[in-house]
């Protein structure tokens, strides 16, 4: 548990090689923790991002000894991860959905309505598009979306102020919208 | 992406953030002005759309994540699909939702080649009664077979215990999106309502409830003709142990009756408010607000006023519907209608014009400062159109049905309903708590329960916060709103309920007496509007606009407010909402800043349009009274006194109409009254008003000092003093002087000039302690004196006379009238002015000598003009003349 920690620190210390290992770490911990969540059967479960993601960080880092810049890569990795973790589940899904031949009426698919999510695979692109125009916005959105971060905290971790962090916001809201068109 | 698209983006970011940091009223300027390639301006064209549409799903702090969680979850590939259940094979899955999922089965005992929908309830939903029970429950609503209900075809269950049910697969709409779809006229919504009706009345003989009508659950199919879905199912599923929670928790807030909230078992009348709450939605496009009390109910047709939809069926409401909807929906289950069928008979008589049988509502109107709507972001006539463009091929709709019922009813809306819920064990048995209570016991709760959750804080507090200002709980209202305020920023999202706190918490400063503050609050609210994306059009945004207005008056700047005014009675019809509440409230804050700017008769113009206005949306509103109270004192600043006096008599009957008669507002206007009859019938009636008036409103405020008082007081000493009874004027100046000093320092600002009555009295008795009075109170302007109030006059030269005296010499300018023309104890006052004018500008102005004899000739001068060393020369030439 305690090496999570060293490794956030020496990124901060400037090696950009530990973040890698920080990131497989996390990855394969929200894995095993959303697998456990999500193999009930009852639809009503909810998984809620934030509690996997701050059980990961629990976990994994050694909360006092990490401060906010370690906190900030911790989380923008578990984002990542949890962005990974779900875009390969539901890749599996539509391969088995095209395989199978079957035409299943996917929950996202047939509305149009805007206050539900468009398709996870539609976000997955629209964010490496958004990636290629400003690799800091996608990180934004992703810690937002699939860390569950709100402003403040996200303010709090980049050592901004929430104006400044509402309107870094609006530019990657914007971005993303537009690249998922 | 290619490389020339990732620039282009990259510099539409760029000039995007650049736009995001300015103002919104700079925005438009600088865009104008920016310069860019075609390809960067047509990408931050779309990046500057995104702004205005609402995108619940990333906005606000939905956790999307659990949706796309689910959806992955959902069936462990193959477990499902091909399942048998009696005599039906799983094909997949249609949707899932609040009471199960729902799957697209096909029969398969050859009986007949037939696709339904099979519904697969939890494990947990049988019933105490079990098996047994369920059986007996499914074989009654498998007998009600009619046109418009969506029937049970078939259910079982599963060898797991899980319950099954089979029906029929339905291509159709949900009611209000047709309704909006295809905007039918209110005769055509009654009609198709009717059919609803017919289905309801035909369970009833079956004696099956629905317990569930809304919406959401009546769907219109491609033959334009009703279906309705989910009869009885509520009772099959909550049919489960008590254990579970109370049963209101899966209750739709705003369709389900007040009485199902108590735990009450449902009956016809639960259905019959069902059946109103829905005629309701489709003829004033909302749901009707869960009355919490016998007359709290507002009629759907004001409802209607406010809403696109519902202004298409406004003279159908106010013509009789708003009857026939209240009595649907009638707090109490017995007002109701009795049966399906008499609601059905009333409709019919309605549209054929005879009379009906429900009896107009009783009048009970609470007074209301605000309109408060806020609109949900979901287009839903879109969805139509939107899936039949994707060429789904027959869109099912129950489908989508399970869908939103996962969509639950957020726990925001459970507790605004516990908290009005008598079974509630704080309250005493049998007693209504009054409302201040139950708000701040909600307060309270709110904030212990949803602590951790900072929006439903926000809107619970925000709400509270509203109803403690509007009943006056400042104190209390400040520290809800405050914390609701707190909380919305936190969550840092600009939404509209953000904005109607700030606004609300503006207006409560303004009620402790500070309108600046409440202006920067309300300009703060606009901002977030903005970033909202709120539209200009918006009742909030027209609201924030008319309460900048009326606090620009309140600072005093009139151009601002007449400007701000006018915007919003623009935009007013622009959003075609002219029969809108606050339409008064804009005319009158426009008509007060022309006043202020001198232009009485185009303020007498908007005035009437006020008053005429507020008759033909609620002529007994408070807001008449004030109006009628404006109205008259503009008529008799115009010089029409007769007008003025019978407006001002139709303002008082309608202050005590609603208040009472001792009430400060009341009071106040008989108070405009009293000092307006100087002018009418003399000052003796006036003091004689006063006299009358000032008991009452010792009774109205209490026996603390106040303004009121004090002003009212200063008022009966001037009448008296005109009216020639000097002692009894120098007594109720004094009354007024000693309640002024008594008053709280923040208070004084008003009564000030109390100051100058009393230093003028008493300078006229030669008091030395008038010196310290006159120094007190400074009067507005010492030029023109003929033209200004007596009071500032003799001020003015009281005060220029006692520098005099101390070898100071300031005239105050004048153009004095002709002596002849100057009478009563005016005649001391010019004649003083002469004799300044001679002192000051040596030897005085042409006729000086002529003015002081003829205004001294003949009498005795008072002590304080005679005892004068000036006036030697008057008094010797008088004398001189005997």
């Amino acid at each position: 548990m305690g090496d999570i920690t060293e490794l956030l620190r020496s990124v901060r210390a400037g090696d950009p090689r530990s973040l890698d290992v920080v990131f497989a770490r996390v990855y394969s911990t929200l894995r095993k923790l959303a697998a456990a969540r999500l193999s009930r059967q009852s639809g009503e479960t909810t998984l809620g991002a934030t509690a996997l993601v701050h059980e990961a960080y629990l976990k994994l880092c050694d909360a006092n000894r990490l401060d906010l810049v370690d906190r900030h890569h911790f989380f923008a990795c578990a984002a990542r991860a949890m962005r990974q973790i779900l875009v390969d589940r539901a890749r599996a899904r539509a391969a088995l959905k095209r395989g199978a031949g079957i035409d299943l009426v996917s929950l996202m698919n047939v509305d149009g309505v805007v206050s539900r999510p468009p398709e996870l695979l539609d976000i997955d692109a629209a964010l490496d598009a958004v990636d290629a125009v400003d690799p800091v916005l996608r990180e934004l959105v992703e810690m937002r979306v699939f860390a569950g971060m709100t402003l403040e905290e996200l303010a709090e971790s980049r050592g901004q102020s929430l104006r400044t962090v509402n309107r870094h916001w609006q530019r990657a809201r914007a971005m993303l919208l537009a690249q998922l068109g | 992406m290619d490389v020339a698209d990732r620039d282009a983006w990259r510099a539409a970011d760029r000039l995007f953030a650049e736009l995001l940091d300015l103002d919104p009223a700079r925005q438009a300027d600088r865009l104008a002005g920016m310069e860019m390639a075609d390809d960067v301006r047509a990408c931050l064209n779309i990046l500057l759309a995104s702004v205005e549409q609402p995108h619940a799903w990333l906005d606000d702090g939905v956790d999307a994540v659990s949706a796309w969680a689910q959806a992955t979850a959902a069936e462990p590939p193959g477990t499902l699909r091909g399942r048998r259940l009696g005599s039906w094979e799983i094909e997949g899955e249609l949707g899932r939702g609040g009471m199960g999922v729902v799957y697209r089965v096909r029969r398969i005992d050859g009986v007949a080649n037939q696709v339904a929908a099979l519904k697969l309830l939890g494990i947990d939903s049988l019933g105490r009664e079990g098996a047994a029970g369920f059986r007996r429950e499914t074989d009654i609503l498998a007998r009600i077979v009619h046109p418009h209900v969506v029937g049970l075809l078939d259910a079982g269950i599963a060898e797991d215990g899980t319950p099954w049910l089979v029906m029929p697969l339905v291509d159709g709409v949900h009611i209000e999106v047709w309704c909006d779809r295809h905007a039918p006229g209110t005769r055509e919504v009654v009609t198709l309502f009717l059919q609803v009706a017919a289905a309801v009345a035909a369970a009833h003989r079956n004696l099956v409830i629905h317990r569930d009508l809304k919406p959401s659950n009546v769907l219109v199919d491609r033959d334009g003709q009703v279906r309705l879905l989910d009869f009885g199912i509520a009772r099959l599923v909550s049919g489960a142990a008590p254990a579970t929670g109370p049963q209101w928790r899966a209750l739709t807030p705003g369709y389900a009756a007040p009485e199902q909230f108590n735990d009450a078992p449902p009956t016809t009348a639960t259905d019959i408010h069902g059946l109103g709450a829905l005629l309701h939605r489709l003829l004033t496009g909302q749901p009707p607000r869960v009355a919490t009390g016998p007359h709290d109910a507002p009629e759907p047709s004001r409802v209607a006023a406010t809403d696109a939809t519902g202004t298409r069926h406004l003279r159908a409401l106010r013509d009789d519907l708003d009857r026939v909807l209240l009595k649907a929906l009638a707090f109490d289950p017995g007002q109701r209608y009795g049966t399906a069928d008499e609601l059905i008979d009333d409709l019919r008589r309605w549209l054929a014009g005879r009379p009906l049988l429900a009896t107009p509502p009783k009048r009970g109107y609470r007074l209301r400062k605000f309109v408060s709507r806020h609109r949900v972001g979901v287009a839903a006539a879109a969805v139509f159109v939107v899936t039949l463009a994707a060429g789904v091929a027959g869109t099912l709709w129950q489908a989508r049905q399970a869908r939103l019922q996962a969509v639950h009813a957020t726990a925001m809306k459970d507790f605004v309903l516990d908290l009005f819920a008598a079974a509630n064990p704080d309250f005493t048995e049998g007693q209504d708590p009054p409302a201040s209570q139950l708000l701040k016991s909600g307060a309270s709760r709110v904030r212990g329960e949803f602590a951790a959750r900072p929006l439903v804080l926000a809107e619970m507090l925000g709400m509270i916060g509203r109803a403690q200002l509007e009943r006056g709980s400042l104190v209390d209202a400040e520290s809800s709103l405050d914390q609701a305020i707190e909380a919305f920023a936190r969550n840092a999202v600009p939404t509209a309920k953000w904005v109607v706190a700030v606004a609300d918490r503006g207006m409560l400063a303004y009620e402790r007496g500070d309108p600046a503050e409440a202006l920067r609050r309300l300009q703060e609210a606009e901002r977030i509007g903005l970033a909202a994306g709120l539209a200009s059009t918006d009742a909030e945004r027209i609201h924030l606009l008319v309460r900048m207005a009326e606090m620009q008056v309140e600072l005093d700047r009139s151009a601002i407010a007449e400007q701000l005014a006018r915007s919003a009675l623009q935009r007013i019809d622009l959003a075609g909402a002219r029969e809108a509440p606050i339409r008064p409230d804009a005319l009158v804050v426009l008509a007060t800043s022309l006043q202020y700017q001198g232009r009485r008769e185009a303020a007498l113009a908007v005035l009437l349009e006020a008053e005429d206005a507020q008759q033909r949306i609620a002529p007994n509103h408070p807001k008449m009274a004030v109006i009628l109270n404006d109205l008259g004192l503009l008529l008799h600043r115009l010089g029409r006194h007769g007008e003025a006096e019978s407006t001002l008599q139709r303002a008082i009957e309608r202050h005590q109409a609603i208040y009472g008669l001792v009430h400060p507002q009341t009071l106040h206007v008989m108070a405009n009254r009293a000092s307006l009859l100087r002018t009418w019938r003399g000052p003796a009636a006036s003091a004689r008003e006063y006299e009358r008036l000032l008991p009452m409103v010792e009774q109205a405020l209490g026996s603390a000092p106040h303004s009121q008082r004090v002003n009212m007081l200063g008022q009966l000493a001037v009448a008296r003093d005109e009216a020639g009874e000097r002692d009894a004027a120098l007594q109720a100046a004094h009354a007024a002087w000693a309640m002024h000093e008594a008053l709280p320092a923040e208070q004084r600002s008003r009564t000030e000039w109390v100051a100058g009555i009393l230093g003028v009295m008493l300078f006229e008795r030669d008091d030395p302690a008038a010196a310290d009075l006159l120094a007190a109170y400074v009067p507005p302007t010492c030029e023109g004196l003929e033209a200004r109030s007596s009071l500032t006059r003799h001020v003015c030269i009281a005060r220029a006379w006692l520098a005099g005296n101390a070898g100071e010499c300031a005239l105050p300018p004048a153009a004095p009238p002709p002596p002849a023309d100057v009478v009563g104890t005016e005649r001391d006052w010019w004649l003083a002015w002469w004799l300044l004018a001679g002192r000051c500008t040596g030897g005085g102005p042409a006729g000086a000598d002529a003015a002081v004899s003829a205004l001294a000739e003949g009498r005795e001068l008072p002590p304080w003009l005679a005892a004068s060393r000036w006036s030697a020369g008057a008094h010797g030439d008088a004398a001189a003349k005997r």
